[in-house]
């Protein structure tokens, strides 16, 4: 009986370690300064139907950037960078997202300057926007107007 | 009886993860396959070659390439092209090619028996005296393979070859 709980134990640990996981990370294009960069333009992506590039725009302004948002590839007047952006969702009781990528790029030559990416499993899951939140700071970390 | 299903259980268990366990890039299956012929530029001068932005993969991240095994691909690339006349690893050079790999994605699950990896690299080429940017694009490949070893190692070589195709089309010294 001792043993069966111990086999047990490991068991549920093998199980539920897998849907604990939670990578963030984000890599700048060397000599890269973003403190320069103050208007940014969020390019909806087409096959995004809950509006996270309003939520990044709005997370943008937030930390005291100009940001608007649109489906249109480029934006209505001139800014210091774009941004695109990769949503991923899973099913699980609900759908969550288990993977945001976001690149700011450059609007001229479309080179991505800094690019940044969370992945959250189910159980350490969170709402999009402290994926957009916690990628963002990620991204700017160091480099805040 | 019981114990010995259990014991069996918790094997199949620990054996399935470690399906998931990374695999290393082979930078030698990254090495694009192209010929550079006449009437396209081939430069007499050496370039040196590095890569950032690439991570060893990881259980949790599979599609990463590592910056060094990009970088012997990249340089063992230009040297079958012909494109320079070496690629180096370190040391002076009249080209400094530097390579960003600015990001690698692939779905995280899906049904399909194919995996289809994309991957997104900044190139720039610069002349190191005087020190001058001739060339500077994002290159954006996409591969399907069966298996996503084989698919980021599509995306990586096919990434190069596009690279090395735009950079045979300069004049270079």
């Amino acid at each position: 009986m001792k043993q069966f709980k111990t086999y047990f134990s490991l068991l549920l640990v093998c199980l539920v370690l897998p849907a604990c996981s939670a990578t963030l990370n984000a890599k700048k294009m060397p000599g890269t300064d973003l403190s320069k960069l103050k208007t940014f333009y969020v390019q909806k992506l087409p096959a995004d139907g809950r509006g996270i590039e309003q939520l990044i725009a709005q997370r943008l302004t937030h930390m005291g950037f100009t940001a608007t948002s649109g489906a249109s590839d480029t934006p209505s007047s001139p800014v210091d960078a774009t941004v695109t952006y990769q949503d991923k969702w899973m099913w699980d009781i609900a759908m969550y997202m288990i993977q945001l990528d976001m690149q700011v790029r450059d609007p001229r030559s479309g080179m991505v300057l800094v690019s940044g990416q969370s992945i959250r499993t189910s159980l350490v899951r969170k709402d999009p926007e402290g994926m957009v939140e916690e990628v963002l700071t990620e991204m700017f970390k160091g480099d805040k107007p | 009886m019981i114990r010995t299903r259990v014991h069996f259980f918790l094997v199949g268990v620990l054996v399935c993860g470690g399906c998931a366990t990374a695999a290393k890039s082979n930078p030698k299956a990254m090495i694009a396959q192209l010929n550079v012929n006449a009437p396209v530029h081939k430069s007499l001068s050496d370039v040196n070659v590095t890569v950032v932005g690439g991570e060893e993969t990881s259980v949790m991240i599979l599609a990463r390439i590592a910056d060094e095994d990009f970088a012997e691909a990249l340089r063992e690339s230009i040297m079958q092209s012909g494109l320079f006349r070496k690629a180096l690893e370190k040391g002076l050079a009249t080209y400094q090619l530097h390579a960003f790999i600015a990001q690698i994605n692939r779905p995280i699950y899906g049904m399909s028996s194919t995996v289809v990896v994309s991957m997104e690299v900044n190139y720039t080429l610069a002349r190191t005296n005087p020190k001058e940017v001739v060339w500077q694009k994002a290159v954006v490949s996409t591969y399907t393979a069966p298996s996503l070893q084989l698919a980021k190692e599509g995306a990586a070589r096919k990434n190069i070859e596009q690279a090395i195709q735009e950079m045979s089309q300069l004049r270079l010294e």
